[in-house]
This record gives structure tokens, C-alpha cells and sequence, in this order.
């Protein structure tokens, strides 16, 4: 499963780290989320949908294939 | 053209609230899927639609291009009508909007990042272990709140601001007095000044003499836009005002909904389980209740309700948090689930001190359980003054007596 990311309108809340750590991760700079593993593999995928459903600003969705 | 909407008369709001003493008030079982969107009177003499489902509560707080925070979250609860609209203060980001609000919340995200805040564990640690050792050469009974609950996320805070060593007990007591209902409104409010003016000194010595701490670091930070003092106010107050209590109130209410679910508090010890643990009692008890606050800045259409431009909408966390169209058996605590829920808020203003208060409460909830064996609450439940009527739910007082203190 994969999934896109409006990096610009993340505000730094860092769910997305606690909910799924392998994938993201926040700039030590200005805590903003980096993108660790862009194809997590399947067995990844509840912690991926868990970050795309509590992220507050609502800017990672999920894609098929 | 302009037409008349005729409205039929407000309802009378559930405020102030009537909690049993962990569920939310029992009306907004029916209110949730009766009237999702219900037009209400408050306390503070105008009316709101209060929004209580969970996917209408994400709808409203995630849009914040049509919901302004320009009025205080709790306006409708503490407020008078004649103080909306006022501009919202320096650096007190929860009511700014748009890009006033990302510069201040994206100066902060760093600080506040799970990364970040994880270096403050061995510190918290320590504090929870001096604060339990100094309950075990009391006697028992003794009030939670003010002898653990209040201090350490105080002190905490302290820490993060670089108030010195020195100060801490002047701001300690200053901030305990701002929240003790037990005192006359005139000392909560002398207090409120003395922390203010507090601040205001704090921080002309970090512009003299900047330490290793985040007030110094936001005034020699290059930036383009430096904040300047009375932002530095505003801001610190607000982690004050949004991080103190708030932890507190979880600390005592948590204790009590965890010895009042003994299968739960068995499983405090389990390091696995409080990865999520935490986030449930913050979603079953969900304190910051009685509706959030915002004003729709343009018409928009909420589960078929129009809402006009100018109009107010509380949206009513607690009622979300136990919405079955979003959790399953939401009426029980269960320490082991995950959830998205809302009880930090959602949306840009989601709480931005989030990690800090799951990693306080994952070390003193343990602690307090694993320590203090035979922990016990003696005084009937009827008689523990729940804060039903306050913004953020707790308990004012909490008598606990134990056996013996554990190293
Ligand atoms: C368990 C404890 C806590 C709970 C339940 C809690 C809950 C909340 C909620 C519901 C909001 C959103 C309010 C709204 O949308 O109107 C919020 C915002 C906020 N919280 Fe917390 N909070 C807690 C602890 C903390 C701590 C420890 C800090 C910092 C030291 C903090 C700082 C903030 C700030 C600064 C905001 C405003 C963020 C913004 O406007 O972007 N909170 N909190
Ligand atoms: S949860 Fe969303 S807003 Fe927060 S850091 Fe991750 S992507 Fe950004």
C-alpha cells in the first residue's frame, strides 16, 4: 500500500510518528514529518492507515498498488 | 435578496454538565443521533450549535478555513458575550488562525516533538519518584491533586521554560493557586497576576542571559520575524494554562477511573499495553469537555444544518469520543485498544503539547499504582467533588490513604 503526503500542510503534530514509526518520522528542525520508508511493506499497513486517520491536519492519504 | 431564517428557540445546553462520574453527560447519548448539529443557549448568553458526533466533530475542527478560533475555546462556558470578537492575544497561538497561527505553532512543533520530548524522561522520572518518596513520609489520607497531581507537571513545565531552580516553588505556588477552586475568586485572580508578572520577568532575564531552555532559545533563534515580549507572554502563559491543569486533572481522574477498573490498573505495569494505554484514558475520560469553541467565518453545512457566517459552534469532545459509529463498545475502558480518537482535539490546533503529557502520565500513573501498594480512595464516591462545571473535568480533591510505599 502506498500513500501521498502534502508535506505542506503538516503542522508538526508528530501522530503519524507515534501511530507508525517505521514510515515517518519528524525534522529534528522544525518538526515537520519525513517520510522513512515511501512502500512500507504490507504487513505495515494497519499502522499506516492509523497515522493517515489520526494525522490533525488530515495530509496523508492512502493509494492503492 | 435577504431572507429571514426563522430559527426555532435554542435548547437548553447540557452545562453545566452532569458526568456519571467517567461518561459523558447521559443527554448526548440521544442528542449525538437526534440532533447532531442542536442549537443551544449558554451560560455565558449566546447561543451555539453544539456538535457531538465523532465524524462531524473531525468535519469542524479540521476545517479551520471555515471555523476561526479567533473566540477563546471556552467562551461559551466562562465568557461574556460582550468579549467576542476581541483580537486574539500575542502569541496565545489556540486563537490565532491561518498563518499567524502555523508561524507560532511551526516554531514550536520542534520543541514539542515526540523526539524531543522523549530527552525530558530521566527528569520526569526523578520527579515522580521525589514526589511519591515525599507522600510515604506523610500519613495518609492526603489530596492527590495538590500533593502529586498539580506539582509535577508544573515543575515540568518549569523545566521546559528555564524557570531556575530558585523560583520553581514561587511558580509553583503561584500556578496551584490559579487553579484551586477552594480559594475566593479575588486570590485565583491576584494569582493570575503574579504569574503574569512572573513571566514578564522571566523573561527579560532570558533576553539578558539566555540559557539552554526553549523561552531563550525562541528569542535568539535567526528568524526573520523574531517574537518579541509580549508574544514570549502570551506564549508561555498559554503552555501554562493548556498544559498544567490539564495534566493534573488526568493524573487524579485517571488514579480514580483506574482504581474503580482494577482488570485496567493491572495492566499499568505492562510497558506494551501503556503505548496505547495512556491515549484511552484520555479517550474515555476526555477532559476537556463541554464543547470546544468556534465561530464558522463563512455559511457552511454541517449534517444538513446550515450555519451561518458569524455563528458559533461547540463541538462537544466527550460526545465524540464515545460515538458507536467510531468505537464499538466506547462505554468501556479498555487499555489495550487504539483509536483516533479526540481527545487532544483535532485539526491544526490539535494540542501541541500532546507527547509531553502522554510520556508524563505513562511514568506517574505506573508509578503512583506500582508504589504506593494497597492504594485506596476512602471517601464515597458522592462525596468526591467531581468538576463538572469547569472547563477541563477532574476531581477538586482526592483523599487517597495506601499500606506502604514501595522503593
Ligand atoms: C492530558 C493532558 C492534555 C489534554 C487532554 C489536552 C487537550 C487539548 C485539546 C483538546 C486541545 C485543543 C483545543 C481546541 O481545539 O480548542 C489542546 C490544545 C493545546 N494544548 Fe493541550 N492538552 C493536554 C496537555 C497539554 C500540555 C502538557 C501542553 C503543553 C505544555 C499543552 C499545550 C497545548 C497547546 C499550546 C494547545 C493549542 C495548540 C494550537 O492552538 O495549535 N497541552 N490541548
Ligand atoms: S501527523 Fe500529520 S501533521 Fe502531524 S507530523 Fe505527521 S503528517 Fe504532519
Amino acid at each position: 500500500m502506498n500513500f501521498d503526503i502534502n508535506v505542506s500542510k503538516c503542522v508538526g503534530a508528530g501522530v503519524c510518528a507515534i501511530a507508525a514509526p517505521e514510515i515517518f518520522d519528524q525534522n529534528e528542525d522544525d518538526g515537520i514529518v519525513v517520510v522513512l520508508n515511501a512502500h512500507p511493506p504490507a504487513e505495515q499497513e494497519s499502522k499506516l492507515r492509523d497515522a493517515a486517520v489520526r494525522c490533525p491536519a488530515a495530509v496523508i492519504t492512502l493509494s492503492q498498488q | 435578496m435577504t431572507s429571514t431564517i426563522q430559527q426555532p428557540p435554542p435548547a437548553t445546553a447540557p452545562f453545566p454538565t452532569n458526568r456519571c462520574p467517567f461518561d459523558p453527560d447521559p443527554r448526548y447519548e440521544g442528542i449525538r443521533t437526534s440532533d447532531p448539529v442542536l442549537r443551544v443557549d449558554t451560560p455565558a448568553g449566546f447561543d451555539v450549535w453544539l456538535v457531538s458526533g465523532y465524524e462531524d466533530a473531525r468535519t469542524v475542527l479540521g476545517d479551520a478555513e471555515t471555523f476561526s478560533n479567533v473566540d477563546a475555546s471556552s467562551s461559551h462556558l466562562m465568557g461574556d458575550k460582550d468579549n467576542l470578537g476581541a483580537p486574539p492575544p500575542p502569541g496565545v497561538m489556540l486563537r490565532h488562525d491561518g498563518d499567524s497561527h502555523s508561524r507560532l505553532r511551526l516554531r514550536l512543533a520542534r520543541e514539542f516533538m515526540v523526539k524531543r520530548i522523549a530527552r525530558l524522561e530521566p527528569f520526569i522520572r526523578d520527579l515522580v519518584a521525589t514526589h511519591i518518596d515525599r507522600i510515604g513520609q506523610q500519613k495518609g489520607p492526603l489530596d492527590l491533586y495538590r500533593e502529586f497531581a498539580l506539582p509535577v507537571p508544573a515543575l515540568v513545565i518549569s523545566e521546559i521554560l528555564g524557570v531556575p531552580e530558585g523560583q520553581r516553588s514561587e511558580f509553583e505556588n503561584a500556578t496551584a493557586s490559579q487553579v484551586d477552586l477552594s480559594l475566593p475568586l479575588k486570590e485565583r485572580q491576584a494569582a493570575a497576576i503574579q504569574s503574569a508578572g512572573f513571566f514578564a520577568n522571566l523573561i527579560q532575564s532570558k533576553q539578558e542571559n539566555p540559557g539552554d531552555d526553549l523561552l531563550s532559545r525562541l528569542i535568539l533563534e535567526p528568524t526573520d520575524r523574531p517574537m518579541d515580549a509580549a508574544e514570549l507572554q502570551g506564549l508561555a502563559l498559554l503552555l501554562l494554562a493548556a498544559g498544567h491543569d490539564t495534566t493534573a486533572n488526568m493524573i487524579t481522574l485517571g488514579t480514580y477511573a483506574l482504581l474503580q477498573h482494577p482488570d485496567q490498573a493491572g495492566k499499568l505495569q505492562n510497558p506494551a499495553v501503556m503505548e496505547t494505554g495512556v491515549d484511552e484514558l484520555i479517550r474515555y475520560l476526555t477532559i476537556v469537555h463541554n464543547g470546544v469553541l468556534r465561530k464558522a467565518v463563512k455559511d457552511t453545512t454541517i449534517a444538513g444544518q446550515t450555519i451561518r457566517a458569524g455563528e458559533h459552534v461547540a463541538v462537544v469532545l466527550e460526545s465524540a469520543n464515545r460515538d458507536n459509529r467510531f468505537i464499538s463498545d466506547g462505554d468501556q475502558l479498555n487499555l489495550e485498544r487504539r483509536s483516533a480518537h479526540l481527545g487532544f482535539g483535532y485539526g491544526p490546533h490539535q494540542c501541541l503539547g500532546q507527547h509531553l503529557a502522554r510520556l508524563e502520565l505513562r511514568i506517574a500513573l505506573p508509578e503512583l499504582f506500582r508504589r504506593l501498594s494497597g492504594l485506596r480512595v476512602e471517601t464515597p464516591e458522592t462525596d468526591i467533588p467531581f468538576k463538572n462545571d469547569m472547563l477541563v473535568y477532574g476531581i477538586k480533591k482526592l483523599m487517597i490513604n495506601w499500606d506502604e510505599v514501595i522503593s
